[in-house]
Formats: structure tokens, C-alpha cells, sequence
């Protein structure tokens, strides 16, 4: 019995370390993930929609800037009325697209939970309210992907893979049009992503990681867990990363990277995952000359 | 006798000569008194197409739910229906169509100029036309055909924006300031530092480019004052403040680059950044805009306040001269030398300001 509370405890204590925050809505739906494209730009955060409008403090921390709309400044906010809170070890969470006039101007800090403002009404009813979190290491100066410190949601879809394209020089070929290639470097570029809420939506989320293999051996890992700003891009997967105009074919499809291509009969796997663990393989053979 | 009457009556002569050249030597003329004569009024909305106006001649206005153009002289020149997220200069406005995410710009004369489909939010400044990104982490600016000049995103979400007509910076919530040039390129990074958190609350640049001024920090609040050295900017002077702010902060210099005014708890500080003297004025309510004129000491500031907005015209750095409360919220005020034209509701009335 003592071992056995030792080990929830211990349970218990893993996971507090692991997931520190908690939502910023109750009962929350993840509507968009982090790095997801849109338009000419990744998305540094993710929006949430819930039943519920009230906001609430993912964890302990001290306000340091307010957007109420209140100023006069002539620079708009495309994140509306949003506020901003400071956590322990340089970590910023904010809350964006607030009600106007609802963010709370009085406090200075924040316990957990504690509410800080009403959620827009989401058009839609049902849930009915939506929200843009966005979590920020100001000591590395990168936006971080929020799911790596909130509770995990249930998720039971997985990710969805539409086409994979072999480029090579101009022209890029569907893989499964085409079981023959000549050796060389290749970009291989795929059409994927998460369906988020919705199994048969149109537009895809960001998926949180990506790996591709050949015969067996990894070329390419993509992991959407930061994104920083470099020479005045956002990028997104390491120091170097890629902007979203080198992500980004604009057609639905991303470019994952190049690699060379030897003769001999190869095996390509893409496994795409979300962050609950939910993957896709897709394997394709072709032979090669 | 004969001899002291005399003398006493050439004394007499001599004392009432004196008091006679006395009134001609010292005498000065009489201090001019500031007046505020109103000049005209005119209805902002009405029977006006944006037909007849001409460039040249057109001022803009904005009364939040409808704007256009005017001329000095009293003439309404157009009067459109304004959203939200419509914007307006001297020189184009835009008119944002939320179902296709577009904003449509029209020259003032209502002719169809160009459309931005980018996503974000377009705005104004010093003239440019510039557009905040989706989730405020970039500035893109276009030429007024509408076309790419520049576009960058930011290490963090911005926190405050200014432009003059060749730099705009930029201040972020890392507490990291960005100063760009016309083509966009980096011509300064800063971090201030020495606060407990690195924020940046407020900038400004001069319109001569020799002065950018910003707001930083948490525990404890800084105004610093960078000054151009050769191809950059070193600071110049910088002050510990009391304040507590967690919000944008009004900074601005004026538009002869002599003062710098900052928000201040209860007022603003004026700084003289000849003299290198510091004044206080107390305001009613939370400073709004300046609005200033070069080779003029008088200084317009608008407040708001819970009861409505005030007006405050004062001679440099903080000697107050009138003050006026306005029944609204962040009216609209432009001024043109020493006229003024405020928007009231639906009029908008010029004043004049002279020295009689």
C-alpha cells in the first residue's frame, strides 16, 4: 500500500514537472496547432475553443503588458485585445483575442486559474468561444509549441497524408505516378497535416513531427516545437530552420528537404505524428538508375 | 529768497521733465494675448460625393465611424462610412472587406488605387502605409501602388511602433528594439537591459532621425534616449522612472525634435533635449497625442478621461495656457500651423490661434 502511494506520488509529481500549465479554457479544443501555415505565415502559437469564455491563467505569473485597445496609438493588433504574462525561467503565455474591454487591467499578478479575461464569441455556437495562446521563451527569444506544457487532449485522429512529390531539377513527380527514377539529389515534398476537430476538414493543421526514412535510414526529422526569428524570418525546426517561404509550396504542399538518392531498389517512408502520439506511415517503393 | 524759488521751481521743471521722458524711455508695449478664434464648422456627413476634392487640397479626418476628406478652407470634400479596421491618410484610405480578408485603397478623390490581399492589419504612419502581421510578430510596408517594399517578422510580438519618413522602429516584448531603414534594413539592435524584466513599453524617433527614445523594463521602468552616432545610434541620456506601467506608453518627440514628451503617472513628462531640463505637467486623464508644429512653442495634448477628453494648449516645455473639455473620447484633432481642426460627432470646426 506505501509503495503504491509512493509511486502515485511520484506519478503525480512527473507529471506536474512535465505539463506545469494548465489550459486556458476548461474544457478546451485544440482549433489550430503551432506552426501551422497560414496564408504567408506560421502560426507562433495555437487557438483553443471551449464552451467556456472565461480565461484563466495557465500558471503563476506577473502581468507585463496589456493590449485593451484603450491607447492611441496608430499601430493596430491583428491579436486584438491580448495580455501577457511572465512565468518562472523567462517563459511569456499570452492570451490573445480577447472581448474587447474584458481583459482585466488591475492586476499585477496572477495566480493559476486565476480568470483574465472573456474569450471571443466564436462564430460557429458550438463550442462557443475561441482563443489564441501563444507561449514565449524571452531568455532564447523563441516562441515554444504551448501542447509541450499543457495536459495532453484526448485526439483520436490521426494525421492525413495527400500526396508525396519527388523534385528533382524544375520538375517535381508524384511518387506513385512514377516507380523509376535516375540517381541524384531530390527534394522530396509532400502534401500532409493534422485534421485537428475536424476528420474531414479541408485545411490541415501542422502535425508535431515528421520523419523520413530511406531503406531504413533517417533523412529528414521535423519537430514543430519552437520557432524563432532569423534575419528577419520566422522559421521553424532548428537554429537554421526554414521560413515559411521556403516551407511553403502554397498549394497545400510543404518542401521537407533534400537528400541524394543512390541506384538500387529504394523503400521511402514518411511517418507523420501529432502530438498525441497519433501516426500516419505512408512506405513507397521505386527503383532507381 | 528769488534765489531759492528759483531753484525750486527748476526742480520742479527738471522732476516733471524726468516723469514726462520717463513714460517715453520705459515704456513697452503691452504682451500679446493668445487667443482661440473659431474659424469655421462644417457637417462631417451630408450630400458629398468623394468626386470634385483634389489631392492637393485634401486634409483627412476620421470620426471612428466615418471618415474622408476636408479642405482648411471649410469645404467637405468626401464623407465615407467607416469600420473598424479602415484606415486613412493625406494620401489613400483603405477599406477593409472582412469576408475576403482584402483591404480595397481608394485616392482621396475616391478613384480605386490598389488592394492588399496579405493577411494582417494595415496602418498608417508618418504616411507610409504598413501592415502588422497576423499575430503581431512582423511589419510589412507597401508603396502607394500597393506593391512589397519591405517585409519582416520579429523576434517576439511587438509591443509599440513609429516611423518618421526614412526609419521605423520597432519594440518588442523580449525588450528588443529594432530600428529598420527605408528598404527595411537593420540599422540598429538594442536591448536596454538593467531591469528586473526586459520589456519594451514605449519608442519614438525624432523627425530628424537624430533622436529614437524608448520606454523599457519591469522593476525598474527606463526612459532612454538614444542619439544618432555615425551609422548607428549610442544612448545619451537615460533616467530611472517611478512609474509601473504594463501597457504601451505614449512617448513622442515633437515635431521641431527639441522636446520629448513621456507619459508620466497623473501627466507627462517634458524633456528639453537642448537645455537638457526636465518639466512635469499634470494632465486630466491618460495623455493621448501631441500635436505640435515646427518653429512653434505651442503645444497642443489631447487626454482622455473618464468623463470625456481635454485639450490642453501649452507654451513650451509646460507653461499651460487653456484648456478645453470635449464631451467625447479620442476626438479628432489635426492641426496646420497655428489652425486646428477638431472633429466633434458628426462636425468638425477649425480654430485659430493668434497672438494679439
Amino acid at each position: 500500500m506505501k509503495r503504491a502511494r509512493i509511486a502515485l506520488f511520484f506519478c503525480l509529481a512527473c507529471s506536474c514537472l512535465t505539463f506545469a500549465f494548465d489550459w486556458p479554457l476548461d474544457e478546451p479544443a485544440l482549433a489550430a496547432s503551432f506552426g501551422t501555415v497560414s496564408g504567408s505565415s506560421f502560426h507562433p502559437g495555437i487557438d483553443v475553443r471551449s464552451a467556456s469564455s472565461q480565461v484563466q491563467a495557465v500558471a503563476q505569473g506577473e502581468v507585463i503588458f496589456v493590449e485593451d485597445g484603450k491607447g492611441s496609438s496608430p499601430l493596430p493588433s491583428s491579436l486584438g485585445s491580448y495580455l501577457a504574462l511572465y512565468h518562472d525561467r523567462g517563459l511569456i503565455s499570452v492570451y490573445a483575442k480577447m472581448r474587447k474591454g474584458s481583459v482585466v487591467d488591475y492586476l499585477k499578478r496572477a495566480k493559476k486559474c486565476d480568470i483574465l479575461a472573456l474569450a471571443e464569441p466564436f462564430s460557429g455556437a458550438n463550442p462557443a468561444s475561441r482563443m489564441e495562446f501563444i507561449l514565449f521563451d524571452s531568455d532564447k527569444r523563441q516562441f515554444v509549441n504551448p501542447l509541450l506544457f499543457l495536459r495532453p487532449l484526448p485526439d483520436k485522429l490521426s494525421p492525413v497524408i495527400r500526396a508525396v512529390y519527388l523534385k528533382r531539377d524544375a520538375t517535381a513527380v508524384n511518387i506513385l505516378e512514377n516507380r523509376s527514377f535516375r540517381q541524384g539529389l531530390f527534394e522530396l515534398q509532400a502534401d500532409f497535416g493534422d485534421p485537428g476537430l475536424d476528420a474531414g476538414a479541408r485545411t490541415l493543421n501542422a502535425p508535431f513531427a515528421v520523419r523520413v526514412l530511406l531503406n531504413g535510414s533517417e533523412k529528414i526529422n521535423l519537430k514543430w516545437d519552437i520557432g524563432a526569428e532569423r534575419e528577419g524570418e520566422l522559421r521553424f525546426f532548428s537554429d537554421s530552420g526554414m521560413g515559411v517561404s521556403t516551407f511553403s509550396l502554397g498549394s497545400g504542399a510543404f518542401r521537407l528537404g533534400s537528400f541524394p538518392i543512390p541506384r538500387g531498389r529504394m523503400n521511402l517512408q514518411l511517418i507523420v505524428s501529432d502530438f498525441s502520439q497519433n501516426e500516419k506511415s505512408m512506405s513507397y517503393n521505386f527503383l532507381v538508375d | 529768497m528769488q534765489e531759492t524759488e528759483k531753484k525750486k521751481r527748476g526742480w520742479v521743471v527738471l522732476l516733471a521733465c524726468g516723469f514726462i521722458l520717463y513714460f517715453f524711455i520705459a515704456a513697452r508695449p503691452m504682451g500679446k494675448e493668445l487667443s482661440v478664434i473659431p474659424a469655421w464648422t462644417v457637417r462631417a456627413q451630408g450630400a458629398v460625393g468623394a468626386s470634385g476634392s483634389s489631392q492637393g487640397e485634401a486634409r483627412a479626418f476620421n470620426l471612428g465611424d466615418r471618415f474622408g476628406y476636408f479642405s482648411p478652407q471649410g469645404r467637405l470634400l468626401s464623407s465615407i462610412r467607416a469600420g473598424a479596421e479602415d484606415v486613412i491618410s493625406q494620401d489613400l484610405y483603405g477599406s477593409r472587406d472582412a469576408a475576403s480578408g482584402k483591404t480595397f485603397f481608394y485616392l482621396p478623390t475616391g478613384e480605386k488605387a490598389f488592394e492588399l490581399s496579405v493577411a494582417g492589419r494595415p496602418f498608417f504612419s508618418a504616411g507610409r502605409l504598413f501592415l502588422i502581421k497576423p499575430d503581431n510578430n512582423g511589419i510589412s510596408e507597401f508603396s502607394n501602388s500597393g506593391g512589397t517594399a519591405w517585409s519582416k517578422d520579429t523576434s517576439s510580438l511587438i509591443t509599440c511602433f513609429d516611423a518618421n519618413e526614412n526609419l521605423a522602429v520597432i519594440g518588442g516584448l523580449d525588450g528588443r528594439l529594432v530600428v529598420l531603414g527605408l528598404d527595411g534594413s537593420p540599422v540598429e539592435d538594442f536591448s536596454p537591459g538593467g531591469s528586473r524584466i526586459p520589456i519594451i513599453l514605449g519608442c519614438a524617433v525624432s523627425e530628424d532621425s537624430r533622436y529614437i527614445a524608448i520606454v523599457a523594463g519591469i522593476d525598474r521602468q527606463r526612459l532612454v534616449l538614444l542619439e544618432r552616432k555615425g551609422e548607428g545610434y549610442r544612448i545619451s541620456w537615460h533616467a530611472y522612472l517611478d512609474t509601473d506601467f504594463r501597457r504601451r506608453v505614449f512617448l513622442e518627440f515633437s515635431a521641431d525634435s527639441r522636446y520629448l514628451i513621456s507619459e508620466a503617472v497623473g501627466g507627462v513628462s517634458i524633456r528639453d533635449l537642448v537645455k537638457g531640463q526636465g518639466s512635469y505637467l499634470a494632465l486630466p486623464g491618460r495623455v493621448a497625442a501631441l500635436h505640435s508644429a515646427a518653429g512653434d512653442d505651442l503645444f497642443l495634448l489631447l487626454s482622455n478621461a473618464v468623463d470625456g477628453s481635454y485639450l490642453q494648449l501649452l507654451r513650451a516645455p509646460a507653461i499651460p495656457l487653456l484648456q478645453a473639455q470635449l464631451p467625447i473620447q479620442d476626438p479628432f484633432i489635426d492641426r496646420i500651423g497655428r489652425s486646428v481642426f477638431v472633429g466633434l460627432a458628426d462636425k468638425i470646426l477649425r480654430l485659430d490661434m493668434g497672438e494679439y
